[in-house]
């Protein structure tokens, strides 16, 4: 597979964007699970299908329909939070299956044979563009550059909002920016694992490494690690069989995940 | 007179139009260890709550050092009631610790001083809990968690300390550790408690409010009777074990104190 990937462009393109997935997985995947956001990211992902859809609509590059779509959802996912009192569940619902059927209609509204959405919802590694490559790392720069420069103030913020608050830190910029971060992962992930896989690439990774330390800091690095080891794992084996690549990498790491936490739960027990 | 370091005039706040806390006024002095009572749901969380800017009043004025809550509370530290925390976080006693020294003044890539890390040492070791830094929070029994969360607050270096039920689900001989630790606290810094623990008023405290919507409170520990049944809506025995009579008087013409 090296010669392969010296001598093909799109194998190139497929390292890079799932070592670009792993990093942000790693980075935001352990803080939503820690501040229970699992939902309300697989909600953003969701609602950025309407962007995809409103790409191909007006014949703009559908990632950029989806980057809109998946900020807009998610600064007005943490204002309807902070102003009203319904239930953060309920409006993921909504805006779930709402972001869905808007996609769906501006497919519908075009003329002649309809796009395959199909890379969209599921992933395609192996089609990422120079393009796609190019705004993903813009984006990863983005996440990682606004968590590492703040790195202390976003672990207090992350593990006590209101101790943060009485200390001065402004938490209500935290949490719109979290939201935003979000987003820009979500966008990242779209072409690596597809909208509906999202969710388990987010949480597996930091889930395992939550298997082996107490430190937030180590579950970051670890879950990258493994993020990054599975998402090449799965690469390979798709290419080596032909198989999708975004399911073959949720696969092997939800497997892994499940056989791990059993492994540990056992071990700790006896 | 000494000087008020909180003086809250007025203070109504409203749930859903449901008046959580009514017409509160209320002066602490420094250098007081000020004990606040009442039921359950009568509003002492809110009221620590809007002290340190986290719940906004429906109307009223609160002044801490007569500055507004805005900077104010940045002189408070904040010790919340456990049952509200996340326990599961991955993080060890130390760094829990260490983010009482967060503040708005730090910009990027922001790491902490040796001056930080001797500061939350020497707690750590006064509160006796130096031995376990590096556990993570979440196996650290509930008297040890407390003594954490405590720790956090005073490295702050704050000048008045807030408290919401520290010895809720504590043993005896951890409640009374814990006041222990509080009591010397008091010579440097003001202290309110919020606590369901009579018994332990008579022996530790300097004063006590009663709060259930309203706050029955002379600024001493005097409290009668009527407003401790007012108060519970039934009666109860302030006679707890080791309660002095001076906090039993039945002194009249009190009724009217609000
Ligand atoms: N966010 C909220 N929205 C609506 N009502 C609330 C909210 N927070 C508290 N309340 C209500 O305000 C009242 C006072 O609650 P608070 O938590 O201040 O009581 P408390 O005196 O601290 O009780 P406890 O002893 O159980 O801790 C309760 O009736 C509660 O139901
Ligand atoms: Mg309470």
């Amino acid at each position: 597979m090296i010669e392969a990937i010296l001598k093909y462009n799109f194998l190139q393109n497929a390292l890079y964007s799932a070592l670009m997935a792993s990093v942000v997985c790693g980075i935001i995947g352990t803080i939503i699970i820690e501040k229970n956001l699992v939902m309300m990211s697989g909600g953003i992902a969701h609602t950025s299908f309407g962007g995809v859809g409103l790409g191909y609509y007006l014949n703009i590059e559908p990632i950029f329909g989806a980057l809109f779509f998946a900020l807009f959802s998610s600064v007005i996912i943490v204002t309807i939070r902070r102003k009203t009192e319904v239930h953060s569940d309920t409006l993921i619902g909504i805006m779930w299956a709402m972001g869905m059927a808007v996609g769906i209609l501006f497919i519908s509204f075009m003329q002649g044979y309809p796009p395959d959405m199909s890379s969209y919802l599921f992933g395609d590694i192996l089609t990422v563009t120079n393009m796609d490559i190019n705004i993903m790392l813009i984006l990863v720069v983005i996440v990682v550059f606004a968590i590492t420069s703040l790195f202390n103030q976003w672990k207090s913020y992350l593990f006590d909002e209101e101790f943060s608050y009485v200390r001065g830190l402004n938490t209500n910029f935290y949490e719109y920016f979290l939201f935003i971060l979000i987003a820009l992962t979500v966008i990242v992930l779209i072409r690596v694992t597809g909208i509906i896989l999202i969710i388990a690439l987010l949480t597996a990774p930091p889930a395992i490494a939550r298997l082996f330390t107490y430190d937030f800091k180590k579950t970051i690095f670890l879950a990258i690690i493994f993020g990054a080891f599975f998402s090449l794992s799965g690469l390979w084996l798709s290419y080596l069989f032909n198989i999708p690549s975004g399911a073959t990498i949720i696969l092997l790491i939800g497997i892994t995940y499940f056989v791990l936490a059993f492994l540990t739960g056992k071990l700790k027990r006896s | 007179m000494e000087e008020s370091v909180i003086v809250i005039k007025n203070l109504n706040v409203f749930f859903n139009e449901v008046p959580i806390l009514k017409d509160i006024e209320l002066k602490v002095n420094e250098k007081q260890f000020l004990a606040i009572i009442g039921p359950n749901g009568g509003g002492k969380t809110t009221l620590l709550k809007v002290i340190l800017g986290l719940i906004e009043p429906d109307s009223g004025q609160v002044k801490i050092k007569g500055l507004d809550i805005k900077e104010g509370r940045k002189l408070i530290g904040y010790v919340p009631q456990i049952s509200d925390f996340d326990k599961h976080f991955p993080i060890n006693v130390k760094d829990v610790i260490l983010m009482g020294r967060i503040s708005d003044k730090q910009g990027f890539f922001h790491s902490y001083s040796q001056k930080d890390i001797n500061l939350v040492e020497d707690i750590m070791k006064d509160l006796d809990i130096f031995d376990f830094k590096d556990k993570q929070i979440g196996r650290l029994s509930g008297g040890q968690l407390q003594r954490v969360l405590i720790g956090r607050a005073l490295v702050a270096e704050p000048e008045i300390l807030l408290l919401d039920e520290p010895t809720a689900s504590l043993d005896a001989e951890s409640r009374s550790n814990i006041y222990n630790i509080l009591r010397d606290i008091n010579d440097e810094i003001t202290i309110i408690v919020v606590t369901h623990d009579l018994s332990a008023i008579s022996s530790y405290f300097d004063s006590v409010a009663c709060l259930n919507k309203n706050l029955h409170y002379h600024g001493d520990k005097n409290i009668s009777q009527e407003d401790v049944d007012q108060v519970y809506g039934c009666p109860i025995e302030l006679i707890a074990h080791g309660v002095s009579h001076r906090v039993l008087g039945n002194h009249s013409g009190d009724e009217q104190h609000d």
